[in-house]
């Protein structure tokens, strides 16, 4: 992940609106990118992510610089977004939400590689969404920020313990889901 | 019946195993078909996991978060406000209810419902008192003295009713008009 000069992060500590704004355009990718696994649906992760700053602004001279300011930030929208999935379980996942194609950019995958990429997509949404939000946010941050128990432990306000066996748990649904997958597959022929 | 004990722990902790854990566990997942599954599995979903593309902000997310923070600072204002006016307002009660009972030392809850039952009695005695004279007069009367009695009061009724309403509309249609 990203790191910023710690100046930002002190100038915005002290109301620096401009050094707040840097900071949400430098980690606004990771805070989205973690609400939308948690919600899987881009609108609601964009007002996470939005809401996840507004709050971050709001606390941030309670912001201990000895913590990583990311750390920091993760935490809140893994909070928030726990918070919004057990208000309101969202399993809808928007299968429109193909990328638009422009052939004239090279760096695009071709249609049929971004057809392929969003039906992994969903079936990567599908297996994530059966898990409980504070399982589902365990998982998201170990193996898509590659935090350690411990961080997740911090971040989550759990004990090192529950966090392992929230992974352990987590770990047996995923596998089961891919079974659960192949054998539906295999009967569909 | 096979033992899976500790394989599946192994498996699913992602534990760190010395070299003859290593070897035992490959060996039982060589004999046994529910574990190896379960290890396939759990490796497919980590990979699919570990390999998916991370989700980019929308595009205009920055401009977007520095838009809706004078709109968020106001709404957390009237909040605040809000929430300021209702303890004002709690705290007037309070002190409104505290004066009543220090300085009408007499003033109990027994009283205050005693007063409340008198005066829901008066009522239904004024009501009951009404009704009686009615059917006095209606025994009394004669039909034509009766028929005209309640036409007067049918029309002064209606006439009552048609200047509220003649007000109300006033006041509600004409105001809204000239504020347009």
């Amino acid at each position: 992940m990203k790191q910023i000069d710690p100046i930002w992060i002190e100038k915005a500590r002290h109301g620096d609106e401009e050094a707040f704004t840097m900071l949400v355009d430098t980690y606004q990718t990771p805070i989205f990118n973690l609400c939308y696994r948690m919600l899987g649906e881009s609108k609601s992760a964009e007002d996470a992510a939005q809401e996840t700053f507004w709050r971050a602004w709001q606390k941030i001279k309670s912001y201990d610089p000895e913590r990583s300011f990311s750390t920091w930030l993760l935490s809140i929208a893994a909070h928030y977004c726990i918070d919004q999935t057990r208000k309101q379980k969202v399993t809808l996942f928007e299968l429109d939400e193909y990328p638009d194609f422009d052939l004239g950019d090279p760096r695009m995958p071709n249609p049929e590689t971004a057809v392929i990429r969003n039906d992994e997509e969903e079936t990567l949404h599908r297996m994530i969404d059966q898990l409980n939000p504070p399982d589902r946010a365990a998982v998201i941050l170990k193996y898509w920020y590659g935090c350690s128990e411990e961080e997740i432990s911090q971040m989550l306000s759990l004990s090192v313990s529950a966090v392992k066996s929230r992974l352990h748990r987590a770990r047996r649904q995923l596998a089961e889901a891919v079974i659960k997958n192949q054998s539906m597959t295999v009967q569909g022929g | 019946m096979m033992n899976h004990y500790p394989y599946k722990i192994w498996i699913l902790d992602e534990k760190d195993l010395d070299e003859s854990q290593r070897v035992e566990l490959a060996a039982h997942l060589e004999i046994c078909p529910q574990c190896a599954q379960l290890s396939r599995s759990l490796n497919i979903a980590l990979q699919s996991i570990r390999e998916a593309t991370v989700q980019a902000a929308p595009a205009g997310f920055t401009r977007r978060f520095v838009t809706s923070l004078e709109t968020r600072r106001r709404d957390q204002e009237r909040k605040q406000a809000r929430t300021l006016a209702i303890v004002f307002a709690s705290t007037a009660l309070i002190i409104v209810l505290v004066a009543l009972y220090a300085f009408l030392p007499e003033l109990s809850l027994i009283s205050l419902a005693a007063g409340v039952i008198s005066a829901v009695v008066g009522l239904l005695t004024y009501i009951q008192q009404a009704f009686s004279f009615i059917m006095s007069a209606y025994r009394t009367l004669n039909p034509s003295t009766l028929i005209i009695s309640g036409l007067i009061f049918a029309g002064w009724v209606l006439l009552a009713s048609l200047t509220l309403g003649l007000s109300v509309w006033k006041l509600a249609f004409r105001k809204s008009e000239v504020n347009q």
